[in-house]
């Protein structure tokens, strides 16, 4: 489903934010991304999301090369690809519904359709059992300004639901919560993926909660890769010290 | 270490810094010119005392203010109004696709987004009256130039703040919707009117209040509306009918005011 492919990025300014990194992950496959500030996290996910161009190799996702679609096929790749952000990104002062309904605006023959005053019939109900999915269909008509910030990602992964994804890119989605609503967010989209088979990748920054909810855990360093590992071979203290930044260090040491 | 004991000195800074060469000159240019302009103006205790007379006699003859004409200088106050408010619509409707042309996020085209910025900013320092008395010469008298000159202003003042608004935004909702597979349509008007409504209905009523000010103004150019009554009324000497006008201009623009002080109010 994903593939990267030797991929290397180097900015204008001569700084490497990709070193030959490989990976795949399949379909319905739940990968964790870990790494230090500033290890290339983000810049893979750019890559991996279109909105950056790899200097070097390959990202192929659901089967298409990224680098040759032109604006419109990458427009029709990215309603595949539905994103979690860390700060929900909800338009504010506009209902949890008319939220939601946004997801659909890649769907609609105009965008006027995915407004709740001109949806059709269908998308509306679509809209509230997504809504249902994440457990806020009693909040529909509230404006998204109003919610905790745990509802908020919730309203946003509802919002991304409606784009009807292959695959879901989650940059840090609870990095901005509190550990309880956290986990229910991971638990949330743990089970979504798992009930449509997609494939999941997440930036996150907690060991426990990547061990727990993750099928494969990378880690990236200075751009490279030096880790890329099934969870279950992985023990909370082997992982730690990876994340450790002097054993990631001399890990990265090593393998150059 | 111990030289550096030595040299510390608890010496406050001086009270007065001495200005460069080029700021006293300016001092000097700025000094010259309240001067002269005070001469200019001929600006005595003796014309202002006489002033202070002239007034008295104004106001003793305009009052008490003559209700007579009531009926006519109403509909010229309504006339206004509708000015006001026509070209304040107008504008601000042109202004919303005006200010998408030059903000950074919603235009990419340096050349466009230069040339419609531009513009704007003629419409804005070009004051009004300017503004009428091109309109009344290339279109006639009357209120559509009146019309024309409010849009115009208001353009110039709605589409600036619009496109602040606009840039200041925050990026991330416009991200999510375009990784939804949003087109360019959809994030703007999904996400980028949104968010930017409620300072854009704030801008556009206190924008109704300034163009009914200047709707007053300009019938005193012939771009229709109450002023050309005052002016009448003034040369004529008909003092009271003068302040009967004034009278009621006030009370319209202080309930346009209120009005549009609750809307913000609610709105915002």
């Amino acid at each position: 489903m994903i593939e990267v492919k030797q991929v290397s990025k180097v900015f204008p300014n001569g700084f490497k934010g990709l070193d030959q990194v490989t990976f795949q992950a399949v379909k319905g496959e739940n990968v964790m991304l870990m790494g230090h500030n500033g290890s290339g996290k983000s810049t893979l996910f750019r890559c991996l999301s279109g909105l950056e161009q790899p200097t070097e190799g390959g990202v192929s996702i659901a089967g298409e090369q990224i680098s040759r679609l032109k604006r419109k096929q990458m427009r029709d790749l990215r309603k595949k690809i539905g994103m979690v952000f860390q700060h929900f990104n909800l338009v504010s002062n506009l209902s949890v519904f008319q939220n939601v309904l946004f997801g659909a605006l890649g769907n609609v023959p105009t965008a006027l359709h995915a407004f709740s005053t001109f949806a059709t019939r269908e998308l509306r109900i679509d809209a509230m059992e997504c809504l249902d999915r994440v457990g806020l269909a009693c909040l529909a008509s509230r404006r998204a300004d109003q919610l905790s910030g745990g509802q908020k990602q919730r309203v946003a992964i509802a919002r991304m639901l409606m784009q009807q994804p292959e695959i879901i890119l989650a940059d840090e989605p609870i990095a901005s919560l509190d550990p309880k609503a956290g986990k229910y967010i991971m638990e949330l989209m743990s089970d979504i993926a798992k009930e449509r088979k997609l494939t999941v990748v997440t930036i996150l920054h907690h060991l426990d909660l990547a061990l727990e909810y993750g099928d494969r855990i990378l880690m990236l360093k200075e751009g490279r890769l030096v880790l890329d590992e099934a969870c279950q071979n992985l023990s909370r203290g082997e992982l730690e010290r990876f994340y450790d930044t002097e054993a990631l260090y001399q890990a990265s040491r090593e393998g150059a | 270490m111990y030289e550096l004991k030595e040299k510390r000195s608890l010496e406050a800074p001086p009270r007065f810094k001495r200005p460069s060469l080029v700021a006293s000159a300016g001092w000097l240019v700025f000094a010259l010119l309240i001067g002269l302009g005070v001469k200019g103006a001929e600006l005595t205790f003796s014309r202002l005392g006489s002033g202070v007379v002239n007034m008295g006699h104004f106001i003793a003859r305009a009052f008490p203010p003559d209700p007579t004409r009531f009926g006519p200088i109403m509909a010229r106050i309504l006339e206004t109004f509708e000015i006001a408010l026509v070209g304040t619509v107008i504008g601000v409707i042109a202004s919303i696709p005006v200010a998408l042309l030059c903000s950074r996020n919603t235009c990419s085209n340096l050349f466009i987004r230069t040339a419609v910025k531009s513009a704007v900013s003629a419409m804005r320092t070009i004051p009004d009256l300017i503004w009428a008395l091109i309109f009344v010469i290339s279109i006639g008298l009357g209120p559509l130039a009146g019309i024309l000159t409010i849009a115009v202003d208001t353009i110039g003042f709605c589409a600036r703040f619009f496109s602040e608004r606009i840039e200041e935004m925050e990026k991330g909702p416009a991200e999510a919707l375009e990784s939804a597979g949003a087109s360019q349509f959809g994030i703007i008007a999904g996400a980028i009117l949104p968010a930017g409504l409620p300072s854009f209905v704030g801008t556009s009523l206190y924008s109704i209040e300034k163009s009914i000010r200047s709707a007053v103004i300009l019938g005193l150019v012939g771009a229709g509306g109450i002023g050309v009554e005052l002016s009448t009324a003034m040369s004529l000497r008909k003092f009271d009918e003068a302040l009967m006008i004034i009278l009621m201009i006030l009370v319209v623009v202080i309930g346009v005011e209120q009005v549009s002080s609750r809307i913000r109010k609610r709105v915002i």
